[in-house]
């Protein structure tokens, strides 16, 4: 089953906060590592699409005061999540063995000289 | 420092005060109850409920109802906003959490709402294909 790149981020993000990753911390966290904060909404959309294919399942949290008494909901990564995980990042690690680095390196070069 | 212009001051204090506790900054709310015990607070009888304290704008949990089209959804998504409205209120000024918080309530539904409208149309091709098949 596909899976897009907000996707992929978020599903490594689940794991990466396991067991906290709730909508702030993983919005945090994609900011930290990728420099760009996807809005709350994104990320919750594409939790909703994670749920619907069973590759995360949210448990409730607590209350806080500073959340104006509303619950968390927590996330945690499914073991068909991390399979389909496990086989993206393997495609795209199997891509970038098939670069042509040397090559694409000596055409710019060539291209600058 | 004449008697009117002393009042306006207090007032204007008041006032700023009051907007820095409605918008999450619970250390000034002794010094709000005790102007107001004083009888300087303008047009305000009552000291600021705790309610009041960090509860940004009311009308973004409808409106996240409306784009998610669940309560239970949209109460987390605005809890999360909230939490950051709060954590804004430590380090900026209230007017510009306000505006940070109208700003990401505003992007995210958008998403929000174009994965309803997806689900909406899902199921509606599937219960008329279904009648399609079966009913004629």
């Amino acid at each position: 089953m596909e899976i897009g790149p907000l996707e992929l981020q978020i599903l490594l993000a689940v794991i990466a906060l396991h067991p906290d990753g709730y909508g702030v911390s993983l919005q945090d966290h994609i900011e930290k590592r990728t420099k760009k904060a996807p809005s709350i909404g994104s990320i919750y959309a594409a939790l909703g699409r994670l749920e619907e294919k069973g590759f995360v399942k949210s448990r409730e949290g607590e209350k806080t005061a500073e959340r104006g008494g509303r619950r968390k909901l927590y996330f945690t990564v499914t073991a068909t999540g991390q399979k389909t995980l496990r086989e993206s990042l393997a495609a795209i690690s199997s891509l970038q063995r098939g670069l042509r680095w040397k090559e694409a390196f000596q055409t710019v070069a060539e291209a600058f000289a | 420092m004449t008697k009117k212009e002393g009042a306006d001051k207090q007032v204007r204090r008041l006032e700023d005060a009051d907007i820095d506790v409605a918008y999450g900054c619970p250390d000034l709310r002794p010094a709000i109850v005790e102007m107001i015990s004083k009888g300087t607070g303008k047009g305000r009888t009552t000291p600021p409920t705790v309610k009041s304290v960090a509860e940004p704008p009311r009308w973004a949990e409808g409106l996240l109802v409306v784009c998610t089209g669940s309560a239970k959804r949209a109460e987390v998504i605005h809890g999360d906003l909230c939490e950051r409205f709060a954590r804004d209120c430590a380090t900026i000024t209230p007017k510009r959490a306000r505006f940070l918080f109208r700003a990401r309530v505003l992007a995210s539904v958008l998403p929000l709402l174009g994965r309803t409208i997806g689900r909406m149309v899902k199921w509606t091709a599937i219960i008329s294909a279904a009648k399609r098949l079966f009913i004629g």
